[in-house]
């Protein structure tokens, strides 16, 4: 209805195109949870699919602070606001290779902050397919913008049955307010 | 929030790479036992270390810096390079943050308060600064770096007591530039050994961490890492350390 996308991933791009122009509304992404603000980001002619497939994307969360961004059997991963917060101001940020397989809770990055430096552990058994280089030079980008810019690695999992023993963002809020500083 | 117990060793003089390797055990350990904490003091043979951003330091570097007469150990921790000597002394923690409901910053800061405190005992005005560490003034009087594994801690600090400061000559310590260092003797012109502050710093940390201490253990500074892990991860050691002193 009212700028609710009822479009599929089978309907033309052309005819989506038309139908918003015609509307002139703003789009209202009915996804199921968080919507990577990148969806919006991408040109026109290519939002109609990238939208549609943005409904089965997902956050999860682990209990040491990692969130996972997924869509299918590709996610992202990165700290939340809260681990940020506990770090401190962040001055290096060492990132795996491209490539290298973890498996679950295993240690993948290091992250440097008043002197600590603390490990991240994978929520999920996955391979590195990107990592975020511009935290090389800017690893204040996990400070300012954790669940965005600061993005630490791209993944391609194993296995989605693991994401079941990962909480969504209510247990994880939950949690974290029941963590100290 | 539990309550920890730290459970207490000096270890004496010891080689950086063996006590290096003694951490590696423990934060396994810990890391199967979050409940246990471990308090290690001790001082280290000279020593010039690095943290995680080692590229920052070369081969020619580490060949300069042995040639002096000091070993050269690149580790996991936090912080950039600095020097481990007779008359310093190191602390290590080793406890799980998650137990003690404690992030890295909190504990990083309470470290400090720890020292500023112990500082204070000798009339000491310790200070902090945007680097992480004690200062008097200008000079750090105490340097710091962590490294925090599946929530378990490791590393620490390192106190100058009464430290040949020539040492830091060689380096600019903690790549800090346009700063000193200095020690407790050079501060208050009396000499103050790692001795003296020992049982003072088990007390300050008690009281800023909110945690029990118990009795200090002494273990002989030439075990071996692996004799030591075996110690001080036995529950009941005296048997063990009665054993070995005889």
């Amino acid at each position: 209805m009212f700028g609710r996308i009822a479009a599929r991933a089978t309907l033309p791009l052309q005819t989506y195109a038309q139908s918003q122009a015609i509307q002139g509304t703003n789009r209202l992404l009915k996804a199921r949870r968080h919507v990577p603000s990148f969806c919006c980001s991408l040109p026109n002619n290519a939002r109609g699919i990238h939208c549609s497939q943005s409904l089965q994307t997902e956050t999860y969360y682990s209990d040491s602070h990692e969130w996972l961004r997924v869509d299918g059997d590709t996610g992202t991963i990165g700290i939340t606001d809260h681990a940020q917060s506990k770090l401190g101001d962040i001055v290096f940020v060492e990132l795996p290779e491209v490539g290298t397989s973890f498996e679950k809770d295993e240690s993948f990055a290091v992250i440097e902050s008043v002197k600590a430096a603390s490990d991240l552990m994978m929520p999920v058994t996955a391979e590195i397919t990107d990592s975020n280089t511009a935290l090389q030079d800017t690893p204040e980008l996990v400070n300012n913008s954790p669940t965005e810019d600061g993005w630490i690695v791209k993944v391609k999992l194993s296995d989605t049955s693991e994401l079941n023993n990962l909480m969504d963002k209510a247990a994880y809020d939950k949690m974290a307010s029941e963590d100290s500083d | 929030m539990t309550r920890l117990v730290f459970r207490c060793f000096y270890l004496g003089v010891t080689r950086y790479k063996n006590i290096l390797q003694l951490q590696e055990k423990l934060v396994k350990w810990h890391q199967s036992q979050p409940e246990v904490s471990t308090l290690l003091l001790l001082q280290h043979k000279p020593v010039y270390t690095i943290g995680l951003r080692s590229k920052l330091y070369n081969e020619t570097d580490k060949d300069k810096l042995e040639l002096l007469g000091a070993d050269f150990v690149k580790t996991n921790r936090g912080g950039l390079i600095t020097f481990h000597g007779p008359g310093q002394l190191v602390v290590y923690p080793i406890f799980s943050l998650a137990t003690a409901n404690m992030g890295v910053r909190n504990y990083v800061n309470s470290l400090e308060e720890v020292v500023i405190s112990l500082c204070k005992r000798y009339d000491l005005n310790g200070s902090r600064s945007p680097h992480t560490g004690v200062w008097i003034g200008n000079n750090k009087i105490c340097a710091m770096g962590i490294s925090c594994q599946r929530s378990v801690t490791s590393h620490g600090l390192a106190l100058n007591c009464n430290t040949d400061m020539g040492w830091f000559n060689k380096i600019v310590p903690c790549g800090i530039h346009g700063k000193g260092v200095t020690s407790i003797t050079e501060c208050t012109g009396t000499e103050v050994t790692v001795e003296d502050v020992l049982s003072q710093f088990i007390q300050d940390f008690s009281d800023i961490f909110n945690c029990e201490t118990q009795t200090l253990e002494v273990l002989d500074e030439n075990l071996d890492n692996s004799v030591l892990a075996k110690l001080i991860t036995e529950k009941d050691s005296e048997g063990l350390i009665k054993n070995l002193v005889s």
